[in-house]
Order: C-alpha cells, then sequence, then structure tokens
C-alpha cells in the first residue's frame, strides 16, 4: 500500500532523510518512534504528497487519510462546517459527510458536539475532530500523526482498539508515536535514527537500550 | 474548476469571515471616520472622495489577507482529498470580491450624499476596481508573505505611497491603485483617457491574483505527485 525508496530529504543545510526505505502493507499497523527532529513528521508529510522528496521515490496505492500533527482547521468554523467541506472534496454528498462524521465522532467519544466551533473545543476533542476528517472518506491507508495527542487514558486505549478493527478491514496504518504503553498493539515498530533509516526494534544488531528496558516480545 | 468545490471553499470562508464582526466593524468603520474628519479643502476638488476610495482598500485588502492566511494550513488537507488550487483561490476571490462590492457601494452611497460627484458612474466604477484590486492585492500578500502583520505592512505600504505620490508623479504611474484613483478624479470631473486608465487596472488584478495562485499551486499536494 506505502513504498518508501531510497528517500532523501533535506531543509537548508539539514538532511532530515537519507535514502531511508519504509513499507507499509494490507492490513497492517506500524508504529513509527525516534527522537525529537529526526525527521518522522517529514516522512508522514512525504508518504501523503504534501511534500516531495529530494531524491527517491514514494508509491501509495488506495484511498489516503491523513491525520497531521497540527489539525490546521478554522477556529471559527463548527464541526459540522469542517465535515461538510471534506465531504465535498471527498465527492461526498453534504448529508452523508454529516451522518458519517457524526458516526465517526461518536464512535470517537464525542456525542452532540456538531455546533460547536473549533476554537471553543478542548485540545483532545480538536485532535478527535482531526482524526474524523482523516477517515471522513473511508481510506485505506492511514497515516496518522500522534493522532491522540490531548486524549485522556481511556480515548487512548479506545483508540487503540479501533486501530484493531483497521486492521481487520484490511486497512494500511501509519501511527507517529512517543507513548509507547499501546505501540505492542502495532504489529511492527519502526525506530527513526535522526539520520538514516527504520531500525527494527529486535534487529539483533541493535543497541538501542530503551528496546532493552522495555522487554515486550512481539 | 468543480463548482461544487468551489461554492464549498466560499461557504467556508464566509462564514469564517463574517464570524469576525469586531474586526470587519473596524476595518469598515476606519475610512468612513477618516472621511469624515476631512475638512473641506476648495483647493483640492475630488480629494476627500479619492482618499476615502483609496482608504477603503483597508476594509477589503484586510479580510482577504486574513482568509488567505487562516486558509493556508487548512489548504494543504483541503487539496488532499481533492480540491484543486483553482477552486480553493476561486472560492476566496468570489466571496470577498461579493463583500468588496457590497462595500464599494455602501461607500459611493456615503460620498454621493456628502459630496454630490459630477460623474457619479465614475465614482462606482473607480469604487467596485478599487474593490477588486484590494481584494487580488490581499491574496497576493497572504499567499506570499510570511505573517499577518508583515502582509498588513505591505498592503499600507502599496496604499500609502499611492496615496502621498501625486497622479503626475512616476512612481504613481508604477502602482497598482493608479488606474481607480484616476477614476474617482474623473468623477470629480477631471478628465483622463479611459481605457489607458482601465487596462492597467486590470491587468495588476490579473498579475496579483495568478501571484496568489501559483503559490497556492506551489504548496499544494498535487504539485507534489
Amino acid at each position: 500500500m506505502l513504498e518508501v525508496n531510497a528517500v532523501s530529504k533535506q531543509f537548508g543545510t539539514k538532511q532530515v532523510l537519507d535514502r531511508f526505505d519504509f513499507t507499509v502493507n494490507a492490513g497492517e499497523v506500524v508504529a513509527v518512534t525516534g527522537e525529537n527532529g529526526c525527521g518522522k513528521s517529514t516522512l508522514l508529510k512525504l508518504c501523503s504528497g504534501l511534500i516531495s522528496p529530494d531524491s527517491g521515490s514514494v508509491t501509495r496505492r488506495g484511498v489516503l487519510g491523513y491525520c497531521p500533527q497540527d489539525p490546521g482547521l478554522l477556529p471559527r468554523l463548527t464541526i459540522d462546517e469542517h465535515l461538510a467541506v471534506f465531504g465535498v472534496g471527498m465527492g461526498l454528498p453534504p448529508r452523508k459527510a454529516l451522518i458519517k462524521g457524526r458516526g465517526i465522532l461518536r464512535s470517537l467519544g464525542i456525542p452532540d458536539a456538531e455546533n460547536t466551533r473549533i476554537g471553543a473545543l478542548s485540545g483532545g476533542t480538536r485532535q478527535k475532530v482531526n482524526l474524523a476528517l482523516a477517515l471522513l472518506n473511508d481510506p485505506e491507508l492511514l497515516l496518522l500523526d500522534e493522532p491522540y495527542q490531548g486524549f485522556d487514558h481511556g480515548t487512548y486505549v479506545d483508540f487503540w482498539d479501533l486501530v484493531d478493527d483497521w486492521r481487520d478491514e484490511g486497512k494500511a496504518v501509519v501511527i507517529i508515536t512517543h507513548l509507547l504503553t499501546e505501540t505492542k498493539r502495532a504489529d511492527r515498530l519502526e525506530i527513526m535514527r535522526r539520520v538514516g533509516g527504520p531500525v527494527s526494534l529486535f534487529d539483533d544488531e541493535s543497541e538501542n537500550d530503551f528496546l532493552v528496558a522495555t522487554g515486550d516480545d512481539w | 474548476m468543480n463548482p461544487q468545490r468551489t461554492a464549498a471553499v466560499f461557504r467556508m470562508h464566509g462564514y469564517d469571515v463574517l464570524r469576525r464582526r469586531t474586526v470587519l466593524g473596524l476595518l469598515l468603520s476606519l475610512p468612513m471616520l477618516l472621511y469624515a474628519a476631512i475638512p473641506d479643502d476648495p483647493t483640492r476638488p475630488g480629494f476627500a472622495v479619492v482618499l476615502v476610495g483609496t482608504l477603503m482598500t483597508f476594509s477589503i485588502a484586510g479580510p482577504s489577507i486574513f482568509v488567505m492566511l487562516g486558509g493556508r494550513d487548512i489548504d494543504q488537507r483541503l487539496g488532499l482529498v481533492g480540491f484543486k488550487p483553482l477552486e480553493l483561490l476561486g472560492g476566496r476571490f468570489a466571496l470577498l470580491s461579493l463583500l468588496g462590492i457590497s462595500t464599494s457601494v455602501i461607500f459611493a452611497a456615503v460620498v454621493m450624499v456628502f459630496d454630490n460627484p459630477q460623474r457619479p458612474a465614475y465614482l462606482m466604477v473607480g469604487l467596485v476596481l478599487m474593490a477588486l484590486l484590494s481584494v487580488a492585492l490581499g491574496l497576493a500578500c497572504g499567499a506570499t508573505l510570511p505573517g499577518d502583520l508583515e502582509a498588513m505592512l505591505v498592503m499600507i505600504g502599496f496604499v500609502g505611497v499611492q496615496l502621498v505620490a501625486g497622479p503626475s508623479s512616476a512612481i504613481h504611474k508604477l502602482l497598482p491603485f493608479r488606474a481607480p484613483i484616476l477614476l474617482l478624479y474623473m468623477a470629480s470631473g477631471r478628465r483622463y483617457s479611459l481605457s489607458q486608465v482601465l487596462i492597467p487596472g486590470v491587468w495588476w488584478i490579473v498579475f496579483f491574483t495568478f501571484v496568489a495562485y501559483a503559490t497556492i499551486r506551489r504548496r499544494s499536494p498535487q504539485a507534489n505527485g
């Protein structure tokens, strides 16, 4: 569903990604972690097509759902108004977009807030709207950049239940994360270094102390 | 260009702009207050009309800048779900032009009541051209400059220099608001060639709109495959 081949990206003098390879298959959930500034969000922007690589290639298949770290929504517009606009872009009739969007929001624990303006929502609720917009077109490839920022613990756990559902539906899911408590529920955890490709968690050559400390056995 | 998507952008920004009531009120009332404060000066006929007409730029270019800057983040996401750069720009241009022309009508009515210009048709055409130019300038500034302060200052710079420079000066001929300003002078009885006035005005609208379009297009996901 997603294939990143030898992708490099530089911003000014800073090399963020250097001949980076990354593949995600249908029905696979991949969690990506790494220190700040190692290029996780850049990777997702490249995968979504928001930015282009300096070299290498990104190949995507299927409908894309992208949930950025910063929602970038309009604070004076309501949740419903956002659902309607995104729905039109996705080719959904406005009524269908509202019904579908409200259903997704209910599953994320936001009932009856459709007429609330984005600016009046808490950070966690805003993030749920962000996630709902990414799910509105029933994507086959989901790119989620720290999608649960501001979620309470219960919602965070519920979120990973949804991830299980998405896997069962055959979606390919990439989740950028710093919270590792539930990442054992991903099929694969990729750890990015500042420059270079991901190192598999159970790579025998990995000498990352954190990996030993987690003690999780996939 | 899909009309439904263009209309969706029109509605989205329509809600956003109309909910900024305080800013809109200030942007509309400031030129009116300045107009009310200008003393009668028989040595400069028509100047008050030119002044208020040019200051109307603030009322229209200001919201255009907010719309463009406010939409920058969401543009990328809308691009991912299918919106084309031309639809994003078209919806905004249509909304802001409607607001701008409505504002022109208000200003024209006030000027007609208090200044009774000799040729009101030129006043109306001048104010509408001023409105469309303001929309295009605001969209270009909002698209290309890094923040609202920079964009507002550039817009004020254009308007300020154009106001200070007299119509016969070389710099006046190089700046975008010359065309509507000359039309406003024509409303007070001065004579200029209409085609020589209108053509540069339309050219500037096309130029600023193209700058805004090219910038949106460069940032759009479609541009990145």
